[in-house]
């Protein structure tokens, strides 16, 4: 039998180090003792990331930024821009950088599975450290691959702080360059504090070749809430994982994606809300479309601990199969150590409906456009909260990538 | 105008329909009448191209053309209409988008030019308010949350703006209060003139009563087994069905 823990998987990786600054070093005793995740852990059952191991991935190096950032496709021309190559941050206020004196407040200890935020601690040399004072600010993540001969790892890092009764929108956008075969292992720290809100929007859109792994960290204080928007099209594999701890009550958190997968693509959104303190209140919905042979995964637990009282945690997933050779594997769970409280979830997964496509084809649309109606309202609903310039970004995504599937379904 | 002829239908291998014969003329008004079971629905969805149900034999012509081998959405082009007895909702699709989109698919597919947006919006206000189809209604997304008088009226609605030559109404009476039932009919004999045909299938004789029948059929057990003018109706209603057998 395969041992729970493999730290060889990570030794590779560790030889690359670049320095003993003091807040890696939780991490590399974590590292030391569990490597990498493999399906014998319980939340890593359905994604396999063996091949990282085995890559013999180098820890990429600090590049030029190569292109004219402005060309980018920014959603904001006045948000404050930040762009990242190969995990190396390159553009972006330098004063905003992560220093060793606010770099090691992240690690959520109580999570057992936590080694790739551990990874990224060990090897990330840089990233912005956002700090929102500004009511209204909007900031922008870049996130880019270069090429490469041999497949690399990029660590990028980032923390956003949002201060008392802020509001504020954090977009981030992982852009197809070249086709190297990159890892990306993306660390996100969250602090809101009391009264704030973040907005906090994700597109990934990256190409076939690359391999995307995120950790968000948010940690919400009294009344503060994280609103959490995502759209996952691109990417062989992907797995992003969401922890947010509401640490005191009123706090609230919403998480509302699509992940869209054609081909051979494996994406798994793995959440973890824990509720800590009475009256917060949380929100998971995921809609997933497959087409070809994907793999889609979503695993969510809302966890109620004793003192969290009135606690109303949702969650719903609703998943679409557009082939007979996809699968999806979805989760859900709760654990209530509370008694008084009101959790709801649920998970659907089926074929698209034939009765609202028949009854559209008889108004005379034709049956493609008849589905991308539906697929089209299927997702829709998720972003109606956004402004209209993330909506738009978000809606001519999902657009496209129902054009690339009704020809690769 | 529009020939059905000795069709032959079923759903999962069991036959429903059992040669049916139908002749519509341009301008008339047919009603088709029938117990439950007797394949009324089955014949509305048949000729509307509904995938589950297998036609065994027999035909359907619209002026000459063959109809069954077309798409659902061929036949809406080719002007073959049905107002769904179960109008479905269509989540996350405004209701002006979705009558826009089908209006110029049909138009596109006719070879006509598709309506600019302003045209396009001035009939179809001017329509919805002779339906009695609020303007609110028509920001909503399509049938969704909708009364059962609000979603028949927007089959109407539908059926004027795409404006079929043949038009099948099935059950429209059903679920609808009597004020419902008046402006649904007046809608549909605002609709009736020299070009267009209408196949109104229901159960009672009461939405006759508004939508005057030039002819009336008996449908049961999967035949058409009497053919009549508007009295055969109110026939039925003082006998009931009782003297045509009972379901297919």
């Amino acid at each position: 039998m395969q041992p729970k823990y493999t730290p060889e998987n990570v030794s590779p990786f560790l030889a690359q180090v670049s320095d003993a600054a003091p807040w890696r070093e939780a991490a590399l005793k974590q590292l030391k003792v569990r490597g990498l995740p493999t399906p014998k852990l319980e939340r890593w059952k359905y994604t396999n990331i063996a091949a990282l191991a085995q890559s013999g991935a180098k820890a990429a190096e600090k590049t030029p930024i190569g292109t004219n950032p402005v060309a980018l496709p920014w959603l904001l021309q006045t948000s404050r821009k930040f762009v990242f190559v190969n995990g190396h941050m390159v553009l972006g206020d330098q004063r905003l950088k992560i220093t060793s004196e606010n770099f090691d407040d992240a690690p959520a200890v109580h999570f057992n599975d936590t080694m790739l935020w551990s990874l990224n601690t060990a090897l990330a040399v840089d990233g912005p450290n956002i700090n929102i004072l500004e009511d209204g600010a909007v900031f922008e993540i870049i996130h880019l691959g270069q090429n490469a001969e041999s497949p690399l790892l990029a660590s990028p890092r980032s923390a956003v702080r949002v201060a008392t009764n802020v509001s504020a929108t954090v977009i981030e956008q992982y852009l197809p360059v070249g086709d190297a075969p990159v890892y990306t292992n993306h660390a996100m720290q969250i602090n809101l504090k009391s009264g704030a809100k973040l907005n906090h929007v994700r597109i990934q859109f990256e190409g076939a070749n690359r391999r995307v792994l995120t950790s968000t960290h948010a940690k919400v204080a009294k009344d503060a809430s994280y609103n959490a928007s995502f759209l996952n099209i691109g990417a062989g594999l992907s797995r992003q994982e969401y922890w947010v701890e509401l640490d005191e009550a009123g706090a609230y958190a919403a998480i509302k994606g699509a992940q869209l997968m054609a081909g051979r693509q494996l994406m798994d959104t793995t959440i973890q809300i824990d509720h800590k303190a009475p009256h917060c209140a949380s929100n998971q919905t995921i809609r997933n479309v497959l087409a070809g042979e994907a793999v889609g995964v979503f695993q969510g637990k809302i966890y109620v601990h004793q003192p969290a009282q009135k606690t109303d945690g949702y969650q719903l997933c609703n998943t679409l199969m557009l082939s007979d050779r996809a699968a999806m594997n979805t989760k859900p769970e709760l654990e209530i150590y509370a008694d008084d409280v009101k959790c709801s979830h649920g998970t659907t997964t089926g074929k698209l409906d034939e009765a609202p496509l028949f009854y559209i084809r008889s108004r005379g649309i034709p049956e493609a456009e008849a589905r991308r109606m539906i697929l089209l309202a299927f997702i829709g609903d998720l972003y109606e909260a956004q402004p209209e310039y993330i909506a738009d970004a978000l809606n001519k995504h999902v657009e496209g990538w129902l054009d690339y599937a009704s020809i690769h379904a | 105008m529009f020939a059905i002829k000795n069709l032959h239908a079923g759903i999962e291998g069991k036959e429903i329909l059992k040669g049916i014969n139908l002749t519509l003329e341009a301008g008339k008004v047919h009603a088709i009448m029938g117990p439950n079971g007797s394949g009324k629905s089955t014949l509305s969805y048949v000729l509307s191209g509904r995938e589950d149900y297998e036609v065994t034999a027999g035909t359907v012509t619209l002026e000459g053309r063959d109809m069954l081998g077309m798409a659902p959405e061929e036949r809406a082009a080719a002007g073959l209409f049905l107002a769904f007895q179960y109008p479905i909702e269509i989540p996350g699709v405004q209701t002006t988008t979705f009558l826009k989109t089908a209006v110029n698919a049909v138009r596109k597919a006719r070879g006509e030019p598709e309506l600019d947006p302003v045209t396009f919006l001035k009939t179809l206000k001017a329509k919805a308010e002779q339906l009695g189809v609020k303007d609110e209604m028509l920001k909503r997304p399509l049938n969704v949350g909708f009364s059962g008088g609000e979603k028949k009226r927007m089959e109407i609605l539908q059926m004027a703006m795409l404006e079929p030559r043949v038009a099948i109404l099935d059950e429209t009476d059903s679920g609808l209060d009597i004020d419902a039932l008046k402006i649904v009919a007046e809608g549909v004999n605002a609709l009736r003139d020299a070009g267009r045909t209408f196949l109104v299938i229901t159960h009672y004789q009461r939405l006759l009563d508004y939508i005057t029948p030039d002819v009336v059929h008996v449908l049961s057990g999967g035949k058409i087994v009497k053919t009549g003018g508007p009295d055969l109706a109110k026939e039925l209603e003082s006998t009931g069905y009782a003297g045509y057998g009972n379901a297919a």
